[in-house]
């Protein structure tokens, strides 16, 4: 029964606004989701030019309304081809650079190219990095073509979580058996709100997945706490262990063996110390909070720093 | 021999006085002094880019300039001579100086609403230093044995038709002991009056037959017609070299280059000034044929730009 509230209560909250007081990168949460990928070039990109174009492509990305993290399984990336490169002799120095910038949209995790586009640009500086810089400003973000591009790009993000619903669901729940609970509710709270349909599905497996994440949470910190406390039994040990306790759910079921737990620190404190040592127990989550909590999860995971490796191969 | 000095320097005054008061009403041609590409390669003041495959050298003037006080020297002592002649000298080293501060201020100029300053590439490609006038600059130092002399070259390059208008240049007297500064200084004096009377008689052939200019004639690809689309019963490049011989000082111009999308008009004489008695350049007579191809019956739409006082580009089609 309880179990039914949640799941009813965490689809009533997805499919609402998200708390106004929740980290910003969350409210991309349930968004069509982009990152922005400079792969390496065939002429070599400056640094301050490659800065330049990432940050284009991330204004792509946000005047769009797309939400925007790093490692995300759908990529907008870029193929510069110099198509004229004159360096003149004049004082100063100028580099006049004309640039076809290929712009795609797809799938970087399978390499499935959705959408693409060319944008021709010409940029003039007193060295390389200047040129291509200046050409790169010349992107007009409100091109026809280019909002063609990001619309037939985005119709294809949605259509491929319409048909791989299932198996984003069946996937989370794999990640979950096996300990990666972090990660399954991340891909599940990534299903984009467009998406009617496996919006719904994969929000109602959300609760479930999180239950299990506490749980496990719960019991690992109370261990870790433990070893802490019993490193140090005295006031700041005490300290020390509250601070990895505070971090547990109190929706967990092991909390009352944490209860337990404080309780017994706060006697052996006052016992050596003589001195009161009072815990303050997380407050009992309220059902809106264990879907906030949720959330939350998804945006620390993504806010993890790793490594992804793209593969745009045979996109151009 | 004295009377014979007196009377040639005399003669010189004249000359110029007659040059000068002639300027002083039309558009004066600038000069400037450049090392040359040789000067900078031998003294290793080049930047090397890869320029899709290809190395290419590049003059680096400005460290050139930081760097080398031998060239400042020289500069300096071409530049005073040149004024003192009445001829308007730039300094490259103060010209590319104004051209970052600009470039600075450009970027952080902006309005109150928060707009920029608008700069397309073309207009960043055309703040770098200029003049109608490149004088270029080579020199080396000669040793043999204990003595060493200076080689010395100075060009008049008209920076629009690309002619040498003065040349000078020669090896100066050998020296035991003097600094290579004082030696150029010497060469300088010594060969900077041959230099001078070679830019009098461009200067003359100007006044005589007209300023000579370059015409380009281009088209937008965005633009259906071209060169040959017919105007009339008459194609549309003979109607433009039909107004460039009408408008041209005694009809002389040459129609070096030719096609359906381009054509490239050199050695155009025009008149140093309009009929209104307006000192003119290449831009100012070339505004007269950008109206009549704006105008009916052909009313196209084009673009006009200039490079300084001799060069003018028509591009048809758009704006």
């Amino acid at each position: 029964m309880k179990k039914l509230i949640i799941s009813c209560l965490s689809l009533l909250m997805f499919a609402g606004a998200y708390a106004q007081n929740a980290p910003a990168r969350s409210n991309d949460r349930g968004r069509v989701t982009l990152a922005a990928y400079i792969p390496d070039q065939a002429d070599e990109l400056p640094d301050a030019a490659r800065n330049m174009l990432a940050n284009k492509l991330n204004q792509i990305i946000s005047q769009n309304g797309f939400g925007g993290e790093e490692g995300e399984r759908f990529i907008i990336t870029a193929n510069v081809v110099v198509v004229t490169k004159n360096m003149l002799s004049t004082a100063p120095p100028m580099t006049a650079l004309t640039l076809d910038v290929n712009l795609y949209i797809g799938d970087g995790y399978e390499g499935t190219k959705f959408a693409s586009t060319a944008v021709s640009v010409k940029g003039v500086g007193e060295n390389l990095a200047k040129a291509y810089i200046n050409a790169f400003k010349n992107i007009n973000l409100n091109d026809p073509n280019l909002q063609a591009f990001v619309d037939k790009g985005k119709a294809k993000i949605i259509s491929y979580y319409n048909t791989h619903c299932d198996v984003i669901i069946k996937q989370a729940q794999t990640l979950a058996s096996t300990g990666r609970g972090d990660e399954a509710i991340y891909n599940l709270t990534s299903v984009p709100k467009a998406c009617v349909n496996c919006y719904g599905r994969a929000m109602a497996a959300v609760p479930a997945i999180y239950k299990k994440q506490i749980e496990k949470d719960c019991a690992t910190k109370l261990n870790q706490a433990k070893n802490v406390w019993a490193a140090n039994q005295d006031i700041n040990g005490a300290n020390a262990a509250s601070e990895v306790l505070s971090q547990i759910d109190p929706q967990a079921s092991c909390y009352k063996d944490v209860k337990v737990f404080v309780a017994q620190m706060a006697k052996r404190v006052k016992e050596i110390d003589n001195r009161e040592w009072n815990f303050k127990l997380q407050e009992q989550k309220n059902d809106m909070s264990i879907i906030n909590a949720a959330r939350d999860v998804a945006v620390a995971y993504a806010a993890q720093p790793r490594t992804t490796v793209y593969n745009v191969h045979g996109w151009w | 021999m004295k009377r014979q000095i007196i009377k040639a320097a005399l003669l010189s005054l004249m000359i110029l006085g007659a040059i000068t008061s002639g300027y002083s009403q039309a558009k004066k041609p600038t000069l400037m002094v450049v090392p040359s590409d040789v000067w900078c390669n031998t003294n290793g003041y080049m930047q090397t880019y890869d320029d899709q495959g290809t190395k290419v050298k590049i003059p680096d003037y400005k460290r050139a300039f930081q760097e080398n006080s031998d060239l400042l020297a020289v500069i300096s002592k071409i530049n005073g001579v040149m004024a003192e002649r009445g001829f308007t000298v730039k300094n490259m080293e103060s010209v590319v100086k104004t051209l970052e501060s600009e470039r600075a201020e450009d970027a952080v100029l902006t309005s109150k609403s928060g707009a920029g300053v608008s700069e397309s590439p073309m207009d960043k490609l055309k703040k770098v230093a200029k003049a109608d006038i490149i004088i270029q600059l080579t020199w080396d130092v000669l040793r043999t044995g204990p003595k060493k002399s200076v080689r010395f070259t100075l060009q008049g390059l008209d920076a629009y038709t690309d002619k040498e208008v003065a040349t000078a240049g020669g090896t100066g007297n050998p020296s035991f002991s003097a600094e290579t500064a004082v030696l150029l200084e010497e060469a300088v004096a010594d060969k900077i009056d041959n230099f001078n009377a070679g830019l009098q008689r461009h200067f003359d052939d100007m006044f005589a037959n007209g300023r000579e200019i370059i015409i380009r004639i281009k088209k937008f690809d965005s633009w259906k017609n071209d060169l040959e689309t017919e105007y009339g019963g008459k194609e549309l490049n003979v109607i433009i070299e039909d107004w460039v011989r009408a408008n041209s000082v005694k009809g002389r111009f040459s129609n070096s280059d030719a096609t359906e999308n381009m054509m490239l008009f050199e050695q155009v004489r025009i008149p140093l000034y309009d009929a209104n008695g307006n000192a003119i350049d290449a831009r100012a007579f070339t505004r007269g044929l950008q109206k009549m191809l704006a105008a009916a019956p052909y009313s196209i739409v084009n673009k006009l730009t200039a490079k300084g006082l001799g060069q003018a580009v028509i591009v048809l089609g758009e704006k």
